[in-house]
């Protein structure tokens, strides 16, 4: 039995060898924040989200997946926005931006995601980001040589100029598609 | 029956051939591997949770084969400008295709361990019809990534 005992002390230890070990490798992205806007860490998991749509921005050479929390997946698969309904308090969204390459070992030579470049987030919070539409929008940078992401922007105001322009549709400018 | 499901939705996870639509079940909550836009088309391609550990792990780029039970899944829409964005971006209009392909070594021993089976897609009747007779059509193509394991779509790191 006490065999056992010793095991959360070794966890513990590991833990903070790796954390320790971060410091001087890899960034903990988790510990980033747009100042006066979202931190990173409310979009945790993102990796993990089902896939909204996808795009393409050929003159900026982006392609990109949209993805979104199970609260966004249920509220765009219940009609919303195209029912007239805002996405509920909670709704987040990521786009994961990639540089596009031509994938010249695949037949017709397809675009693909070669690095990545940069993420942006939109979470829905009415109260908080009431100036805004009731969206925060978050976006970070992503430098491949150093594996580092770089928070853009002084607030959590970046994507509401342009979102804007899909007031109706609760600024949200990705449509779901059948599949 | 049969007057009912004709007028109605069609079922896609009842279609058998050339592999059961079933065997992919739940795959509009899949996990994404990576997009990717063909001429006129973009498509989003996604994974079962064996065929994303498999990939996280480091496969095929370590060398080792997917496990059985992998199942990678396209999800292809012709494209059509965003009418609504402040820039030119190219984004789903209507659902094409889905295709599949999935491990089971044994099965498909003869065309590299992986069955295939793609589907059209018609927006009127909103049904599903196989486009191959067999669950070999992928192979040709395939082929010429037997290095990694006869999957074209790397993981896209994000």
């Amino acid at each position: 039995m006490r065999i056992v005992r010793p095991w959360p002390m070794v966890i513990v230890a590991a833990v903070l060898a790796v954390v320790g070990g971060a410091a001087i490798s890899a960034q903990d992205r988790y510990s980033l924040k747009v100042p006066n806007g979202p931190a990173f860490s409310e979009f945790r998991e993102y990796q993990d989200w089902k896939v909204v749509a996808v795009s393409h921005a050929e003159h900026l050479n982006l392609i990109e997946v949209i993805v979104a929390n199970p609260v966004m997946i249920q509220a765009y698969q219940s009609g919303i926005p195209g029912n007239g309904k805002p996405f509920p308090e909670g709704s987040k969204s990521a786009k994961i931006h990639w540089n596009a390459k031509k994938a010249t070992d695949q037949p017709g030579d397809p675009v693909v995601p070669d690095t990545l470049h940069d993420l942006d987030f939109m979470v829905k919070d009415s109260k908080r980001f009431a100036d805004t539409g009731g969206w925060g929008y978050a976006e970070f940078d992503y430098d491949t040589a150093s594996e580092t992401f770089k928070p853009l922007g002084n607030d959590g105001k970046c994507g509401a100029a342009c979102h804007t322009i899909v007031a109706k549709k609760d600024y949200v400018f990705t449509r779901y598609p059948t599949r | 029956m049969l007057g009912g499901t004709a007028t109605s939705a069609q079922d896609k996870y009842s279609l058998q051939k050339p592999l059961p639509f079933s065997d992919i079940r739940g795959y509009e909550g899949w996990q994404v591997v990576s997009v990717s836009t063909p001429e006129g088309k973009i498509k989003a391609i996604v994974g079962n949770p064996a065929m994303i550990q498999a990939y996280q792990s480091g496969i095929p780029g370590n060398g080792k084969p997917f496990p059985d039970g992998a199942k990678l899944v396209k999800i292809i829409w012709t494209t059509k400008k965003s009418t609504e964005a402040p820039f030119d971006v190219m984004v789903p209009d209507v659902l094409d295709e889905v295709e599949f392909m999935e491990k089971d070594a044994k099965q498909f021993s003869d065309s590299g361990g992986w069955g295939y089976a793609p589907f059209k897609y018609d927006a009127a009747a909103d049904a599903f019809t196989p486009i191959a007779n067999d669950a070999k059509c992928g192979a040709a193509c395939h082929t010429i990534v037997s290095k990694k394991d006869f999957v074209f779509t790397a993981y896209a790191k994000r």
